[in-house]
């Protein structure tokens, strides 16, 4: 790239003042580089009580891959979250054949590290968040009534030595095997921790070097400097948790995505939050302190999605959540021109065109595929 | 001087990243002084920072309840004095922040503590400490945090800079 004057001179200074050494990283670098790696344990899930059961996570890897929960019994979460692809389907948007979706199909792996679920944070839990594409009708379809069928006809044993006897055997109470069937999807979605990579090897590795190529090294340095993608992407999942707008191009529909702006507001209404009656722990309003203080008349939700992690992110093709850019070089290309403009909503203002050359974008791209899981 | 260095250190590191740094506290000019203070203050993680509001009207003593993570939630203490240094207990601190280069605050409610309430109308704060809940910095980089203060001399503000 060409950067501007004001930018040499502040590299200078910078290089000059803090003790950088031009080959290495300084002292600030180092710091930054490793509050991305390691990945920590994930915190805890406090309303779902069987949540780090290995007989619940048993349990949920069965229902994950079971097409009964759903109205053609054709479809299951693996449909769309397959393993063999870094649970995502490769697709742009998933269309079972009853309506195409409007969101690119995002990974399970590292879930249970979110605070908010779905690209517009709707769900505040990964428990409540697993309910939602059970009833939606362009995804499983059903219901909570045919859930709790499902339940009682194929899991009823291990269910209630989880959970205890069914208090709505006669389907009284469906939404209560629904929260079940959640909350043991989420148990399993923590046994699958987001990818280690030859990244986390580096990092463990610093100030060594060698597990780089210069051109990774040198994309490490322009994502943590000049290309400021650490301004979002950032901590261990390399993921801010909130939510942004990039000001992408309107969905073919022509109607602009409200994105987190509806999410916000969902997120406070789903009987399946941390208030609800369906949440263990009992935690109540005053125990639900992310949606006790949520605005959700934040005036840069409109159009704005939650911060995807970059961990195995070479894997997750098609990218952004329309599902828009079909590879790495179609986004970073995005990046650098930053064409267009917010439809709704405004775009993040420290968002600038990079105007990199190709080599600063390939090198930012190397140092992505660093992220790539590892066997 | 301590502060200034601290400061000038994180200049450079925003110039690099804009992330993970905070400066330490510059004290509160003498009284008598012109004017006192009202940015380049920042807190430190869970360390007290003392601040003189614009109208000198008050003292605050200010720290973060626990480290700052980005994206989780957190509390700002105070403490509030008069200019005399007696701690004012019936006052109100209310504390915001935004980030003036981005163009927005905080995409959090923050609610006041509101003290030890006899009745909801008469609450006081012994040795005049105060809590804002519900703080969460979203986004790296340079934060400007603002203390509105009502007590028995009239309402007066400050402001520091935090930078995650």
């Amino acid at each position: 790239m060409n950067p501007p004057p004001l930018r040499v001179a502040g590299v200078l200074l910078l290089l000059g003042a803090a003790g950088c050494r031009p080959e290495g990283w300084s002292a600030e670098e180092l710091r930054l580089i490793r509050s991305l790696s390691p990945v920590p344990p994930p915190p805890p899930s406090p309303t779902n009580g069987v949540a780090d059961l290995p007989e619940a996570a048993a349990l949920g890897a069965r229902i994950f891959t079971d097409p009964g929960f759903s109205i053609d019994g054709q479809t299951s979460c693996a449909t769309c979250h397959r393993p063999d692809r870094a649970f995502t389907d490769g697709q742009r948007v998933a269309d079972l054949g009853r309506g195409a979706g409007t969101r690119n199909v995002p990974t399970v792996l590292g879930a249970a590290w979110g605070t908010w679920f779905f690209w517009d944070g709707r769900a505040d839990s990964a428990w409540a968040q697993a309910t939602g594409p059970l009833l939606n009708p362009s995804e499983h379809a059903t219901d909570a009534a045919a859930v709790h069928a499902r339940v009682m006809a194929e899991y009823r044993a291990p269910m209630e030595a989880l959970f205890g006897p069914l208090s709505g055997p006669a389907g009284d109470r469906p939404e209560q095997s629904l929260a079940q069937v959640g909350k043991v999807l989420e148990a399993f979605e923590r046994t699958l921790p987001p990818p280690s990579t030859r990244f986390d090897r580096y990092v463990a590795a610093l100030p060594a070097g060698g597990l780089f190529s210069p051109e990774e090294e040198r994309g490490l340095r322009l994502f943590i400097g000049d290309a400021q993608c650490v301004s979002c992407h950032n901590g261990p999942l390399l993921s801010d948790r909130s939510f942004h707008t990039l000001g992408l191009p309107l969905p073919p529909t022509g109607q602009p995505d409200p994105g987190r702006a509806r999410g916000a507001t969902d997120v406070l209404r789903d009987p399946f939050n941390c208030r609800g009656e369906w949440a263990d722990g009992a935690p109540g309003p005053q125990g639900c302190p992310e949606l006790r203080y949520l605005d959700p008349s934040f005036p840069d939700w409109p159009a704005a999605f939650k911060t995807p992690s970059l961990r195995g992110v070479g894997q997750t093709a098609p990218y952004m959540h329309d599902g828009s850019m079909a590879s790495l070089t179609e986004v970073l290309l995005f990046y650098n021109r930053l064409p267009g403009r917010a439809e709704i909503g405004h775009r993040e203002l420290t968002l600038q065109p990079l105007r990199f050359q190709e080599a600063d974008l390939a090198a930012l791209e190397a140092f992505l595929r660093t992220m790539d899981a590892e066997p | 001087m301590r502060g200034a260095r601290a400061v000038h250190a994180c200049v450079l590191a925003g110039m690099l990243a804009q992330i993970g740094c905070t400066a330490e506290t510059v004290a509160p000019p003498p009284e008598g002084d012109a004017p006192p203070p009202q940015e380049g203050v920042a807190g430190a993680d869970t360390a007290w920072s003392e601040l003189v509001t614009k109208n000198r009207k008050y003292r605050i003593r200010w720290r973060t309840s626990k480290p700052v993570v980005m994206g989780d939630l957190f509390s700002v203490e105070t403490v509030l004095t008069g200019a005399d240094g007696a701690p004012v207990t019936g006052g109100q601190v209310r504390v915001d922040a935004r980030m003036p280069q981005h163009g927005h605050g905080m995409a959090t409610k923050p609610e006041a503590d509101p003290g030890v309430c006899a009745t909801p109308d008469t609450c006081t704060h012994p040795e005049g400490r105060y809590r804002m809940d519900g703080m969460k910095f979203h986004m790296p980089g340079e934060w400007t945090v603002t203390f509105e203060v009502d007590g028995p001399a009239g309402s007066d503000r400050a402001e520091a800079v935090y930078r995650l």
